[in-house]
C-alpha cells in the first residue's frame, strides 16, 4: 500500500489543484522573508504569481472557492510537485509531496497525535523503517507572553517578532538600545492630549506644506503617537521577564525532558496562565510516546523556536528527519502541523475552522529506506 | 584561459573617478571606438581585457565568476551576492563614490523615528489597511536581511529600477530604502532617515572574484595590476627627506626613518614636516621634503592576501 492509499482509506478525497498562486497569498501570510524561498514571476499587468511552495495552501483556497460551508469534518490528500528554492547546495527546486490535510475535526492533543501516527504509518508504508522526530507547539509562547501580563503593545510585538526567525532577539535588543528619552518635536508631543496631538500635527502640515503621503493618514500618525505615550508611562519589560523570554526562547530539549522544562519556567514566572496549553502540551507528550513505534521517537526533541518559516502553522508542529546521533541536521523527509487560522485569515474572516496537515517528501527519505513500493 | 578580466563603471562620476585612479597606479586607459566604446585596453598590458559596464553588472559578473576583478560599488554587492566572503575578495576601498544605503520614510512620520516605531507603524497599518507596507527600493536582498535582523515583518518590497526616492509621493510605495550621499535628494522629497536605519556605508572598491577561473597566468597579470596599486599607495604614505649632508644612523634611528640614500630617507607623510623641520636643526643643513609617485616592492601584499584567501 503507498502513502496516499493510507491517506485515502482514511477517508480523504484525492484532489488536485492549481500549480499557480497568487504569489500575494504566502507573501501576504509569511512576509518578504519567504521570497527568498519561492519561486515567483510577474505577467503582462504587473500581477506577481508563485509556483506553489506547498499544496496546502492551494487546497485551502479551493476549499474556500468550493464554497461549500465547512459543516462537518473533511479530509483531502495529494500527490504533486511543488516549487521551493533551495536552501541546501544539492536540493532540487522542483519535488514532489504526498499530503492530507484535515478540516474541521476537533483540534485536540488527540487528533494532533493522529495526524503523527497517520504520517509514521505512510512513512512505514513507502519503506521507512527509522525516523528521528522534532517538535513544536507555536501557541507556547504566545501563552507565556500572554501571561506576563505586559502592555498590549510590547506583548503584541513579542508574538510579531515571535513569527521570524532571529525577530524576538532582534525586538529586545532594540528595546534595549531605545532608552534615551525623545528630544525635540518629539519630546513635545509626548506630553500633550490626543486631540492637541492632532491639532498641532494638522497646523504643522498646513504651515509647512509637508503631509502624510499615499495612505497612511494624520490619524494613524496620531494614534501611533498616543500608543507611545503610553508606552513610556508603562513598566515595560523586567530584567526578569527578559531572560525569562529567553529561556523561554532557547529551549531545546529531549522530548522527555520538554513538559518539566517548560513547567519549571512557568514557575519562574510565578504564573498560572499558562497551565491549560502546558496540560494540553502534555497529554500530546504522553500520547506520542504511548502511541509512536520506538523507531520513529529516536532522538525525540522539542524545541520553541522549531517550525516557523512557513508562518500559517499557529500550533503544534512536528517533523521527522533521519537519525544520526539525534543531533542530525538533516532536511525533513516528513513533516506536518496545525493551522487554525489560516481559513479565517485567507477568507477575511468569513470562514473558519480547525485544520491540521501533514506531508511526505519522498526524494528525502534516507538512502537504503524507502523504495518499498 | 590566460587574459585577464577587469571591468570599470562605464560612465558618470564613477567612471572618471576609476580612469584617474588608474592612472595614479600607473595605468592609462585606451578607450576603443572612442567614448562610447565598451571595451578598452591598459597601456602596456595587452593581456588585460577592460571591459566598461555599469556598476550592477560588474557586481553580478564578480559574483557569477565571469569577471576576475572589477571596480564596483560595496552596495550593489552586499545587496546582489547572498555570501560575500565566498563569493568576492576586496583589494581595497578607493576613496570614492561613498554614500549610504538608507531605510526612508516620509518626513510627516512623527511617530516613526527608529526601526522598532516603524515595526510598529506597519503593524498597525496592515491592520487599519488590510495589506502590508510597500518598500520600495532595488536593494531586494539587503533590505529582506536589515529587516529581518531588525525584527520588521509586516512589509512587501516594490522593485524600484529608478527614481526611488519619488514613490512615496507618487504613492507606489510607503516608504523606501535607497543610497544617499548627501540626503538632499530624500529632503526635497519630504523624507527622512531613521535613527538605527542605515543598512551599508558603502565606497568604490576594487573586487577580485573568487568564483572567477584563475589560472598561474592569470594570476601574473593580476600581480602586475596590484603591484602599480598598492605602489601608489605606498607612495602616497611616504615622503622623501633630502639632505645636504649624509644622515648618521643615530638620526636615523632617533628619527624613526627608513633609510635611503646616503643623504636621503624616507618618512611617514604625516610625520615629514616636523621631522624635516628639527632633522634640518640637528644636521645644520636644508632638509628637502619631496612627494614619491610610487614604491614597488618585490611581492604583492594584496595579491598574497587574495592567494590566502582563495584557498
Amino acid at each position: 500500500m503507498s502513502a496516499l492509499e493510507i491517506f485515502k482509506q482514511l477517508g480523504a478525497v484525492v484532489v488536485s489543484t492549481d500549480l499557480l498562486i497568487d504569489a500575494a497569498v504566502p507573501l501576504n501570510l509569511s512576509g518578504e522573508a519567504v521570497r527568498g524561498r519561492i519561486c515567483t514571476f510577474l505577467d503582462e499587468q504587473g500581477q506577481e504569481w508563485a509556483l506553489r511552495p506547498d499544496l496546502t495552501l492551494p487546497v485551502v483556497l479551493r476549499e474556500l472557492k468550493a464554497a461549500a460551508a465547512l459543516n462537518e469534518p473533511q479530509a483531502r490528500c495529494y500527490s504533486g510537485p511543488v516549487f521551493r528554492l533551495p536552501v541546501a547546495p544539492d536540493e532540487p527546486v522542483e519535488y514532489q509531496q504526498i499530503g492530507l490535510e484535515r478540516f474541521g475535526y476537533p483540534s485536540t492533543s488527540a487528533d494532533d497525535v493522529e495526524m503523527v501516527q497517520v504520517l509514521v504509518q505512510a512513512c512505514q508504508a513507502e519503506g521507512v523503517t527509522q525516523a528521528a522526530l522534532s517538535c513544536g507547539d507555536l501557541s507556547i509562547f504566545p501563552a507565556f507572553v500572554d501571561a506576563l501580563e505586559l502592555p498590549e503593545a510590547v506583548s503584541s510585538a513579542l508574538k510579531r517578532a515571535f513569527r521570524q526567525p532571529g525577530g524576538v532577539r532582534a525586538y529586545l535588543a532594540g528595546q534595549e538600545s531605545q532608552t534615551q528619552a525623545p528630544t525635540g518635536l518629539s519630546a513635545h508631543l509626548a506630553n500633550l492630549p490626543e486631540a492637541e496631538v492632532h491639532a498641532f500635527l494638522t497646523d504643522l502640515f498646513t504651515l509647512t506644506g509637508m503631509h502624510p503621503m499615499g495612505e497612511r493618514s494624520l490619524d494613524e500618525i496620531v494614534e501611533r503617537l498616543v500608543q507611545k505615550q503610553v508606552e513610556q508611562g508603562q513598566a515595560g519589560l523586567t530584567a526578569l521577564m527578559r531572560s525569562l523570554i529567553l529561556e523561554l526562547l532557547s529551549v531545546d530539549t529531549p522530548l522527555d525532558e520538554a513538559v518539566s522544562t517548560l513547567r519549571d519556567l512557568a514557575q519562574l514566572a510565578n504564573t498560572g496562565g499558562v497551565e491549560q496549553v502546558l496540560d494540553g502540551f502534555e497529554a500530546r507528550v504522553e500520547l506520542i510516546q504511548s502511541s509512536i513505534p520506538e523507531a520513529f521517537l529516536r532522538g525525540a526533541r522539542f524545541a520553541t523556536r522549531f517550525g516557523r518559516r512557513f508562518t500559517y502553522y499557529d500550533g503544534f508542529v512536528f517533523e521527522f528527519a533521519e537519525t544520526a546521533d539525534g543531533t542530525s541536521s538533516a532536511l525533513p523527509f516528513a513533516a506536518g502541523g496545525r493551522y487554525n487560522s489560516l481559513f479565517h485569515k485567507l477568507s477575511n474572516g468569513q470562514v473558519s475552522s480547525s485544520a491540521i496537515g501533514g506531508i511526505l517528501i519522498p526524494h528525502r527519505f534516507p538512502a537504503g529506506q524507502g523504495a518499498a513500493t | 584561459m590566460t587574459r585577464l578580466s577587469f571591468a570599470i563603471p562605464s560612465k558618470g562620476r564613477l567612471k572618471e573617478q576609476s580612469e584617474k585612479w588608474l592612472a595614479e597606479s600607473g595605468f592609462r586607459l585606451r578607450q576603443q571606438g572612442g567614448g562610447r566604446g565598451y571595451t578598452a585596453a591598459l597601456k602596456g598590458l595587452p593581456e588585460i581585457d577592460v571591459m566598461l559596464l555599469s556598476a550592477r553588472e560588474i557586481a553580478e559578473g564578480l559574483i557569477s565568476g565571469d569577471l576576475h576583478v572589477g571596480i564596483t560599488g560595496e552596495d550593489l554587492i552586499h545587496d546582489l551576492s547572498s555570501d560575500v566572503e565566498r563569493d568576492v575578495h576586496r583589494f581595497r576601498q578607493l576613496g570614492f563614490g561613498g554614500a549610504d544605503v538608507v531605510v526612508a520614510v516620509p518626513a510627516a512620520w512623527f511617530d516613526v523615528v527608529s526601526m522598532a516605531d516603524l515595526e510598529a507603524a506597519a503593524a498597525l497599518f496592515r491592520e487599519k489597511h488590510g495589506r502590508q507596507m510597500r518598500v520600495a527600493t532595488k536593494y531586494m536582498n539587503l533590505t529582506r536581511r536589515f529587516f529581518a535582523e531588525r525584527a520588521v515583518g509586516e512589509y512587501r518590497i516594490i522593485e524600484s529600477a529608478g527614481a526611488t526616492e519619488a514613490a512615496p509621493a507618487a504613492g507606489s510605495a510607503e516608504l523606501i530604502v535607497d543610497i544617499t550621499s548627501t540626503g538632499s535628494t530624500l529632503k526635497a522629497n519630504q523624507l527622512k532617515l531613521l535613527s538605527d536605519g542605515t543598512l551599508v556605508k558603502s565606497e568604490a572598491a576594487l573586487f577580485g572574484s573568487k568564483q572567477a577561473p584563475w589560472s598561474e597566468s592569470v594570476h601574473a597579470h593580476l600581480k602586475v595590476l596590484l603591484s602599480g596599486m598598492e605602489a601608489t599607495a605606498a607612495g602616497r604614505a611616504l615622503r622623501k627627506l633630502s639632505a645636504t649632508v649624509p644622515l648618521t644612523p643615530n638620526l636615523i634611528a632617533q628619527f624613526d626613518l627608513t633609510p635611503f640614500e646616503t643623504h636621503a630617507a624616507l618618512c611617514d607623510q604625516e610625520r615629514a614636516g616636523e621631522v624635516a623641520r628639527n632633522l634640518a636643526i640637528a644636521l645644520g643643513s636644508a632638509v628637502i621634503v619631496s612627494r614619491i609617485e610610487q614604491v614597488y616592492q618585490p611581492q604583492s601584499d594584496g595579491h598574497a592576501l587574495f592567494v590566502k584567501n582563495m584557498s
